[in-house]
């Protein structure tokens, strides 16, 4: 792999991952840990993936993995600073910034298999493939997270 | 009916997610290792660790000689250069006892490794052994105990629980990697060894590499 499509990879990928270890961490300071641990996994790998969902899910997994790390470590991580933690986006209408709100008070477990449920669209065979899980966790954690968005947003999500 | 609900709250989850970006300072980061894009290792690289240390140590004697004859206080020790998986490094050599070791920061990797020699009595080298920093880790968590290396995952929690202690090998940049876990207390220790083949024709190979010989020097000016 060459810098150029190393930077080609990081152009399409790198908001992808960034949500997927911000939904499989505390914070954006440990998910940007997340970001740039994944993306050196990239470089070291070298050579190019043979498609492009190859890629994507490649790279999903890493940063998946690397998650889990993070949980590990976190644990005796006792010092999260202040603008770590207030480093939130701004969303365009209350109703996004409540889902977000809302997702973000899912337990750490529930959150990656919703983010790449709803947002990139895998099924739940894949996202079991992905997640390493059974695809019965992965709907028994499916379903655990609707209702609690559910209880939280009440109508508007349905 | 099912299936519209679903599609309306998939609509909404990904309008929302949508306006969560990287920040530009993260994108500036991920996209200007530079270090690590100049360092790059070949993909068919050798492991040639063995040769260049060698190489380096023959001609550090030499420039400890003339420093000597100078009077000069002696350094602390001297810069060789080592070529790992096709990356040149100058480290200092440093002495222990009757063996030289150094250790390396293979950026490219992001394993630290650690190759040691020894001397023998007539001044001959002898590569004694080539020790890599893992970048391999346990997981814990709800999900089990897992041992992550990169893109590689092997679920350990079954085998850890029936048994205390699981070994097993997998491949991972072109090495097979061995590792051993095992519970101690509530908690798991590690150790994962990666088998380096083809040391001995690298080490064999020395005389071919001829390009080190210009490279000895000093780490510090000697005192006047």
């Amino acid at each position: 792999m060459n810098t150029e499509e190393y930077e080609r990879y990081v152009a399409q990928y790198l908001d992808c991952i960034y949500r997927v270890a911000f939904s499989g961490c505390r914070n954006s300071a440990d998910a940007e840990d997340v970001v740039q641990n994944t993306f050196l996994h990239l470089w070291k790998r070298g050579e190019a993936f043979a498609d492009e969902e190859y890629a994507r899910k490649w790279l999903i997994r890493v940063a998946v993995n690397e998650c889990h790390s993070l949980w590990r470590t976190s644990w005796m991580r006792r010092t999260v600073y202040l603008e770590e933690l207030s480093a939130e986006p701004v969303f365009s209408t209350p109703e996004k910034s409540e889902l977000y709100d809302a997702v973000r008070k899912l337990p750490v477990r529930y959150r990656q298999v919703v983010y790449l449920y709803y947002f990139e669209e895998y099924s739940v065979k894949e996202v079991a493939a992905l997640m390493r899980l059974s695809e019965t966790a992965v709907q028994t954690r499916l379903q655990r997270a609707r209702q609690k968005l559910k209880e939280a947003l009440k109508e508007a999500w349905k | 009916m099912e299936m519209n609900t679903e599609n309306q709250n998939r609509a909404f989850f990904q309008d929302t997610f949508c306006e969560v970006h990287a920040s530009k300072s993260l994108s500036e980061r991920v996209k200007n290792m530079e270090k690590l894009k100049k360092k790059k290792p070949a993909a068919t690289a050798k492991w040639l660790a063995a040769a260049a240390t060698m190489a380096v140590v023959l001609l550090a004697g030499s420039n400890g000689i003339t420093y000597a004859m100078t009077g000069s206080t002696w350094v602390e020790g001297m810069l060789y250069r080592l070529r790992l998986k096709d990356v040149t490094y100058e480290v200092p050599l440093q002495q222990e006892e009757t063996s030289y070791y150094s250790e390396v920061i293979n950026e490219a990797d992001g394993d630290a490794t650690r190759v040691r020699i020894s001397t023998g009595g007539d001044g001959s080298l002898k590569l004694v052994d080539i020790m890599t920093e893992q970048s391999a880790h346990l997981s814990v968590s709800e999900e089990g105990i897992w041992l992550l290396d990169g893109e590689v995952d092997i679920d350990l929690t079954a085998a850890l629980e029936e048994n205390g202690e699981v070994a097993g090998s997998y491949e991972r940049n072109g090495y097979t990697k061995e590792y051993r876990v095992w519970m101690k207390g509530e908690f798991p220790e590690f150790q994962v060894v990666t088998l380096y083949e083809g040391m001995d024709d690298a080490w064999n190979d020395f005389d071919k590499e001829t390009d080190w010989k210009e490279s000895a020097m000093p780490t510090t000016i000697p005192e006047q």
